[in-house]
């Protein structure tokens, strides 16, 4: 168990800095509550936050260093098709350093599949973001994300868990296109029965078809708390 | 920024204390933490078995040992209360290997109760004396045995949209059910 928190957390982002073209690493804290107002009505609260450490450009040095990259403020209101199924609209303000700040609308379905021992998620997303001096951006995204318990044959309370996540995101802005991947490789724990505590690695990559190709690696440690 | 940011994280670490405690856990132990009548039981019961993977199970407060292993090409789990004598044997099986007898008592319970319905999965649950249990698994005696069926199924219905886990008698008549609420996955969509 400690081998592979050790190896997502320190392997994983030195292989990555070592190539490409333009990299970078940091930490990415998050924090989510949700609740239900009604029987109907779910509510979702989520901050999350980038805090750059190293920068890298290819052939030059890296440069160390602290610096804030974002931070979202988002919102969510929710409900339920059946067990498996939701429908949720969301918005999202974003702090961000050496731009000007952002809104963004969101509109997703989740679908949970239960298979065997582990849990499957995929999530249909939309958004659209509205910045200052900028044409609106419209993003699709697909993410399917593996939940897999490790000490028994389903994640009970007080039960370590890994999480593996891959989202393309594909986005039009002026009639231009542009492609993301997003990785997420997580150890996490379920506490309680009512939250988890995630720790793991979250790798971006971007702008795969002009020269600065972008690779940007954070390290992702959230807590999940469900009242 | 950063300082303001770490006070809102900071603010909401008391709702931790909010969380309620856990009903129900399984984990793996190994072979040599359960007791050697259980592990006797299940070699005399089931020669032949792949390897046996060992739990420990805690349901409301209440312990015990769970195995589980294929043998026959069927998934298997065998239960022993904390002293290792068996409680009961439980395999997984599909809705057409039901009898029809059976299957028809469950259409029409489903079929009168709900609009919609889907089978999960499906286990039968032998319980009964450990003699009796063992003449079943290696003579396939069914005397003084008591058959039940485990069933996860979901189900649309005046009481909306749920799954259920029902326990129902040899014929295939309703004991108990209870709803299956699924632990909270938000992490895999937010």
């Amino acid at each position: 168990m400690r081998k592979i928190f050790w190896i997502i957390l320190l392997v994983l982002p030195i292989e990555i800095m070592a190539q490409g073209r333009v990299s970078n690493f940091g930490l990415f804290p998050e924090f989510q509550i949700g609740f239900n107002a009604t029987e109907k009505l779910k509510v979702t609260g989520k901050i999350e936050s980038q805090h750059g450490m190293v920068d890298k450009v290819e052939n030059s040095d890296a440069k160390y260093g602290y610096y804030h990259n974002q931070t979202d403020f988002q919102g969510f209101l929710g409900t339920s098709i059946n067990p498996f199924v939701a429908i949720t609209g969301g918005y999202q303000y974003r702090l961000e350093s050496g731009s000007e700040n952002s809104h963004r609308s969101i509109q997703q379905v989740s679908i949970l599949q239960r298979k065997g021992n582990f849990k499957i998620g995929h999530r249909i997303r939309t958004d659209q973001t509205f910045a200052p001096n900028d044409p609106v951006e419209f993003r699709l995204r697909y993410r399917i994300s593996y939940e897999i318990p490790i000490e028994g044959q389903s994640l009970d309370p007080g039960e370590f868990y890994l999480v593996f996540s891959d989202e393309p995101i594909y986005s039009i802005q002026s009639g231009e296109s542009g492609l993301e991947n997003r990785v997420v490789a997580a150890l996490g724990h379920f506490s309680k029965g009512k939250q988890k505590f995630q720790a793991g690695i979250d790798y971006r990559t971007d702008r795969f078809f002009d020269d600065a190709f972008r690779q940007r690696t954070w390290f992702k440690f959230g807590w999940y708390l469900k009242l | 920024m950063l300082l303001r940011i770490a006070c809102f994280f900071s603010f909401l670490i008391p709702l931790q204390s909010l969380a309620q405690e856990k009903v129900e856990r399984e984990y793996r132990v190994k072979a040599r933490e359960v007791p050697a009548e259980a592990r006797d039981w299940l070699d005399d019961s089931f020669e032949g078995r792949k390897k046996v993977k060992w739990f420990m199970e805690e349901t409301s407060g209440k312990e015990s040992y769970e195995a589980k292993f294929s043998w026959k090409k069927e998934a298997y789990s065998v239960e022993f209360d904390l002293s290792g004598k068996i409680e009961d044997i439980e395999i997984q099986k599909d809705w057409e290997d039901l009898e029809e007898e059976v299957r028809i008592n469950l259409g029409s319970y489903f079929d009168g109760k709900y609009n919609k319905w889907r089978i999960e999965k499906i286990q039968l649950q032998y319980t009964g004396d450990p003699d009796d249990l063992e003449d079943l698994m290696d003579e396939e005696e069914q005397e003084y045995i008591q058959l039940r069926y485990e069933i996860e199924y979901y189900a649309e219905g005046e009481e909306g949209k749920n799954l259920w886990e029902g326990l129902f008698d040899d014929k295939g008549k309703l004991i108990g059910r209870r709803e299956i609420i699924i632990p909270p996955a938000d992490n895999l969509f937010f």
